[in-house]
């Protein structure tokens, strides 16, 4: 029980008479990674929005670390949207010492680290950066935190297979002792082989959840067909 | 080390799998350090749970073990590894006898065509 | 965390604001010599002027504060660790701070309008008292413009009520901006009058006159009783907008 990260029981979330989410549940242990995985629509985005604390009008009940979604937690939550969140008119390293100033786990060593691969200049404005080193700006800076439970909505769409590699090692490379990811994606073939654990979303309700290895072994394919299986049309 | 994963099957059991091949065939020579397990993961690009389940059931075979302050090691077992070597060596000439029936070759003539090809790649 | 959010916002805007400001004195330093230009009389250059410098600040406070909160950058503000009542609080200060720096930009390009020299301004100034005639505009200023600033942040945010039908909650968000400033202005300047017992020319024009008898009671207690009634509004429209931005918030 004190090792659950991330507990969803029974949320369901509705817009009008538009159901989005409907009765999930499923918890992220420690030092696990969890693939949220769905087509466009299925309500991945909506949980992470709760999960965050971006949206509050829901029913059930989520936990991270034992405490319902609030300032408290996104201390302990690191953040990756599916979409570019930072200030455009901010610089580089304003943009770094806006995170190091709002949160205390922050490791300014790492972030000047991540982006020296990058090889960005610190003083460019993110507006001026293309659109792949502004993702992997955001990237870097949600990984730089050592918190305890990393959400990540979409890392790899949009993003041309090179980079994805790219992405996929600065995560597994940055997710320290006793913290866990929450990954989503509509990508699987490529990310699959990463996860410990996955939760597939179909229409807003958990189709299929478990470890990946032994629902590989159970079906005897891989989650990508899997789930090929699951949303044939 | 790099592997190509076959989402289809468990990924540990292929690691599993690719490290009883090379402990086999010398490239994980005897007794030598295996990568840590963080790193290891890294070069490989799999989930560091799923590494360690491999590790822990190459342990469980005995062909690895951990010792305690200095990390993991291939075992110095010979024997151990001379018999891993064996078993694995059943497994792929059966599959090769079979798929050589399955052409319509008898024992003999399988033979006669291992040792022309030994001469070729000579 | 407060400060740490004002520093965000400021740092957006001190750019911005300074170079208007400075505008703002030039138009004042440089309209003079362009022939005539007559304060109460209207010229169309100053309105002009007037409008557009405005318009542009109100544009640019407005535009920011729904980026900032709405926008992608939503998704940024609202994961960091702190509370939505202080995310508001910021942005309602910073515009706070902007606009009393346009007012007195503003108030010294009318310096240079009306054509006093450095040396006399500085006699009127100091030796008149007229000083504290200037602290009154200032807050006579911000006993109207806060209020409308919450007024109009209420409304922005508003638009998060209605989910659906984009131009209708526009409407709406109109309206309540506009009531919201009726009613703030017209409590606050009630709040003046009251006090005084007359009308809010006479008590301005009580003002203009060098003051005598008890200046305090005649002169800045009535404006600070409006300005406190404004205050009281602008914490309620500043609650408000809170609430609907805590419950409500749907980023896109």
């Amino acid at each position: 029980m004190s090792d659950m990260l991330l507990e969803i029981k029974n949320v369901s979330k509705c817009y009008g008479e538009n159901e989005v989410l409907k009765d999930v549940s499923f918890s992220v242990q420690q030092d696990r990674i969890v693939g949220l995985l769905g087509p466009n629509g299925s309500g991945k985005t909506t949980l992470i929005k709760i999960v965050n604390g971006l949206l509050e009008n829901y029913f059930g009940k989520v936990s991270i670390c034992g405490k319902a979604p609030g300032v408290e937690t996104k201390s302990l939550v690191s953040y990756l949207p599916d979409r570019m969140a930072l200030p455009e008119w901010l610089t580089v390293s304003k943009a770094i010492r806006l995170f190091a100033d709002f949160f205390a786990d922050f490791d300014m060593e790492r972030a000047n680290t991540l982006l020296g691969t990058l090889d960005v200049s610190p003083n460019k404005r993110i507006g001026q950066l293309s659109k792949g080193m502004k993702e992997k700006l955001q990237l870097c800076l949600c990984m730089s935190r050592r918190a305890k439970l990393y959400v990540l909505d979409e890392p790899i769409a949009g993003v041309d297979p090179a980079a994805r590699d790219v992405i996929m090692s600065t995560i597994l490379n940055n997710f320290g002792e006793g913290s866990s990811i929450l990954m989503s994606t509509h990508i699987i073939s490529d990310v699959e082989h990463i996860f410990d654990d996955v939760v597939l979303l179909k229409e807003g309700r958990v189709e299929i959840m478990g470890d990946a290895e032994d629902l590989r072994r159970e079906h005897g394919k891989s989650i990508d067909q899997l789930f090929r299986e699951v949303f044939k049309c | 080390m790099k592997i190509d994963f076959d989402a289809n099957i468990p990924i540990y059991s292929q690691i599993v799998d690719r490290f009883v091949i090379d402990i086999c065939s010398g490239v994980l020579p005897a007794g030598s350090q295996v990568t840590p397990v963080r790193e290891l993961a890294l070069q490989l690009g799999v989930n560091p749970n799923t590494l360690q389940r491999a590790l822990s059931e190459l342990e469980r075979r005995g062909l690895l073990f951990t010792e305690r302050t200095s990390g993991r090691f291939v075992t110095k077992d010979n024997a151990l590894i001379d018999e891993c070597r064996h078993e694995m060596s059943r497994t792929v000439v059966s599959e090769f006898m079979e798929r050589m029936r399955s052409l319509g070759w008898k024992g003999e003539e399988i033979t006669k065509l291992i040792k022309e090809k030994e001469k070729e790649n000579e | 965390m407060l400060g740490k959010l004002l520093k965000l916002d400021i740092t957006f805007g001190w750019k911005k604001f300074l170079a208007l400001a400075g505008a703002v004195i030039l138009a004042g330093i440089i309209l003079p010599y362009l022939g005539k230009v007559a304060v109460f009389g209207g010229s169309l250059l100053l309105i002009i002027g007037v409008v557009v410098i405005g318009a542009l600040c109100v544009y640019t406070c407005v535009q920011y504060f729904r980026n900032n909160l709405f926008g992608s950058e939503g998704y940024l503000m609202f994961t960091l660790p702190v509370r939505s009542g202080s995310i508001v609080a910021s942005k309602l200060l910073t515009t706070v701070l902007w606009f009393n720096v346009m007012f007195c930009a503003a108030g010294v390009a009318l310096i240079f309008i009306l054509k006093y020299s450095s040396k006399e301004f500085i006699d009127v100034f100091f030796v008149d008292g007229r000083w504290k005639d200037v602290l009154q505009m200032l807050l006579f200023g911000n006993m109207i413009g806060i209020p409308v600033i919450a007024a109009v942040y209420l409304a922005v945010s508003s638009r998060n009520i209605t989910v659906r039908n984009r131009p209708l909650s526009g409407v709406i968000a109109v309206i309540i901006a506009v009531v919201c400033l009726w009613l703030a202005i017209r409590a606050s300047i009630w709040g003046v009058d009251a006090y005084t017992m007359s009308g809010l020319c006479d008590s301005l024009m009580m003002k203009m006159k060098t003051p005598q008898g008890n200046e305090f009671m005649f002169v800045w207690m009535p404006q600070l009783i409006g300005f406190a009634i404004s205050m009281v509004f602008t914490v309620v429209y500043g609650i408000l907008t809170n609430l609907i931005i805590k419950k409500r918030l749907n980023l896109k």
